[in-house]
């Protein structure tokens, strides 16, 4: 404010990342954890098995099982098995003299062969992590404003976090270990450096997938209707209400098998549309997975005779880039190997937003002198978020399969068992005094992450090794990241419990100062 | 300082809503084109905007640049009325 552009920057810089940082950090960790968003959901519904089979195998025995169940509903929303989810889950929209019944559940696993329902154990699975990132656990839509705040705050500090940098070439190379304060920037630098265009993408793009909810107003001053723009942005089938007028519903896996042709890409979801009215419609979406961009084309057929109707899904250059952003946000495009990496990335983002609320203490840690309240507030934050949310998220898991699987409101056992797991140790480290509430924490963290694959192994039949030698990837690669992560947790333990060196020489530069 | 957070904030979201909009009401191109140009843009628009109310150290520059934008612009908007 009274220095210059690179002093102002690392004010705000400092300031943006203490104020948001502890959200940011559960924001980096869940969403990072939501690259996995189906294998957790399979993880924690271990009966749960099913081979995979064609999308057009899947899609007409879903219809086959809905049409003896549902046949008068007023839509049907498929999502069809797929390589990392073998599983078809139908959404059913009831008609308005149906919806005054009692609700059905609101999801459906059907099995793709036989389209008849499984069952697994009532859980949120990955889908918790997913709207936890976005949602942070609070009714709508404050959520959704707090996250986007927070994601506005690291664009912030991103951007003037870049211009503080001096040196951003030399920072790739450098760190300097056991030099305290000097060795967490140069962590916090070397987790932002690296992966910078990640982070700027990521940031950039989270804000990007809720832009219509925070800056809906470009679309008031287009159009009357905010539904035209939908129409126009997102291609939606146009809308035909019901005619009252039965006609069978046609097959839907020879229309599948046409939009796949047309494409050359496999479809991922069908949605039909009053179906077994003479008003009937087939959409057919193609698998996000064919391009970057996560909107992907769709074609609708009418029900009652299979013709081609409609086609959506050729945006021009600014709602491709939209589309695009969205995909690279959700990855769903990506490969193996790349989501693991994009899964590595995130954690950096997770490690970034650590080592700066970590850096943020250490700054303004004086010798000799007592700490001052709001530096003793922001350790035991500190302490609460980067401990206390990954033991919280272990115990969602542990309580998936400790608690019994036909228990009352199961799904929201787990969550809080997360929940006060997390709120507990919150408060159990200020029994200990900081300094030793790190490494143990951590130790509790490792110990938590190992219980685990071991809780896997001793209630299930798909646990370590047998899922290795069975050739189980998904439970395997599941225990495996889960004991490399406890693995983790030990090393972060053993190093947080050794006594600081003392620093004899003053090593600190203008520049590290976030003040 | 209060005075400043709150233009960042407040009026920092207004001043970038009120130049999206324009952008995305004015742009002589498609319309849902040009809202998704507005859209797109309005967070880089917003961040910026936030981070020169912490850099410019007169707080009167601040308070009337970004309040003077956010609400003209919202004026121009107003007048301009939705796009026929």
């Amino acid at each position: 404010m009274n220095g210059n552009l690179r002093q102002n920057m690392a004010w705000i810089h400092g300031w943006l990342g203490l104020i948001a940082g502890w959200i940011l950090f559960a924001m980096f960790l869940t969403g990072t954890a939501s690259y996995f968003r189906p294998e957790i959901t399979r993880w924690m519904q271990p009966e749960v098995t099913s081979t995979p089979v064609p999308a057009t195998t899947a899609a007409r025995s879903a219809v086959a099982y809905l049409q003896t169940v549902s046949a008068d509903d007023a839509a049907w929303y498929i999502s069809l098995p797929d390589a990392r989810d073998p599983v078809t889950h139908v959404f059913v929209q009831p008609n308005a003299k149906a919806a005054a019944r009692p609700r059905r559940r609101e999801e459906l696993l059907l099995d793709g062969t036989t389209g008849r329902p499984v069952h697994g154990r009532d859980t949120r699975g990955g889908e918790h992590f997913y709207r936890f990132h976005f949602q942070l656990q609070l009714p709508y839509p404050w959520g959704r404003w707090l996250a986007g705040l927070c994601a506005l705050f690291m664009l912030g500090a991103i951007i003037s976090g870049v211009v503080t940098h001096k040196r951003i070439f030399a920072d790739f190379f450098t760190l300097r270990w056991n030099k305290g304060q000097r060795s967490w920037l140069d962590a916090h630098n070397v987790s932002a450096v690296l992966a910078l265009p990640y982070h700027a993408v990521i940031t950039y793009t989270g804000i990007i997938t809720l832009i219509v909810m925070y800056m809906p107003w470009p679309i008031a001053a287009n159009y009357a209707k905010p539904d035209d723009f939908y129409q126009a942005a997102y291609g939606l089938p146009p809308e035909r209400a019901a005619t009252r007028r039965a006609a069978p519903l046609v097959a839907v896996a020879p229309l599948i098998a046409d939009a796949e042709r047309r494409w050359g890409a496999p479809a991922a979801r069908i949605v039909v549309t009053n179906p077994n009215d003479a008003a009937a419609t087939v959409t057919v979406y193609r698998t996000p997975r064919a391009s970057l961009n996560a909107r992907g084309p769709s074609l609708t057929y009418a029900g009652r005779d299979g013709a081609l109707i409609a086609r959506a899904g050729d945006p021009g250059p600014a709602l491709a880039t939209a589309g695009v952003m969205l995909g690279l946000h959700v990855a769903q495009f990506a490969g193996p190997a790349l989501r693991w990496t994009l899964f590595g990335l995130g954690l950096t983002g997770a490690a970034m937003v650590g080592t700066g609320l970590l850096l943020w203490t250490a700054a303004r840690r004086r010798p000799n002198a007592s700490p001052f309240f709001g530096l003793k507030l922001v350790e035991r934050l500190n302490i609460a978020t980067i401990v206390g949310l990954p033991i919280g998220m272990a115990a969602f898991f542990l309580a998936n399969r400790i608690l019994p699987a036909d228990m009352a409101e199961r799904a929201a056992w787990e969550v809080k068992a997360m929940f006060w797991t997390w709120a507990a140790l919150a408060l159990v480290q200020f029994v200990r005094p900081a300094r030793r509430a790190w490494p143990e924490g951590f130790a509790l963290a490792a110990l938590v992450f190992l219980a685990v694959p071991v809780a896997d192994t001793l209630t299930t039949s798909r646990g370590l090794p047998g899922s290795l030698l069975a050739g189980d990837m998904l439970f395997a690669a599941f225990d495996l990241a889960m004991l490399a992560i406890a693995l983790l947790f030990a090393v972060a333990s053993w190093r947080a419990g050794k006594p600081p060196r003392q620093i004899t020489r003053r090593t600190r530069q203008a520049e590290t100062i976030h003040a | 300082m209060v005075a400043r957070c709150v233009t960042a904030l407040v009026g920092g979201y207004g001043a970038a809503a009120a130049l999206a909009t324009l952008l995305a009401r004015l742009l002589p191109i498609d319309r849902a084109e040009a809202t998704a140009f507005g859209m797109i843009l309005s967070a880089l628009l917003y961040a910026l905007i936030g981070l020169w109310c912490f850099h410019e150290p007169r707080l009167a520059r601040v308070a009337g640049g970004v309040w003077g934008i956010a609400l003209l612009g919202g004026a121009l908007v107003w007048l301009l009325g939705a796009r026929p």
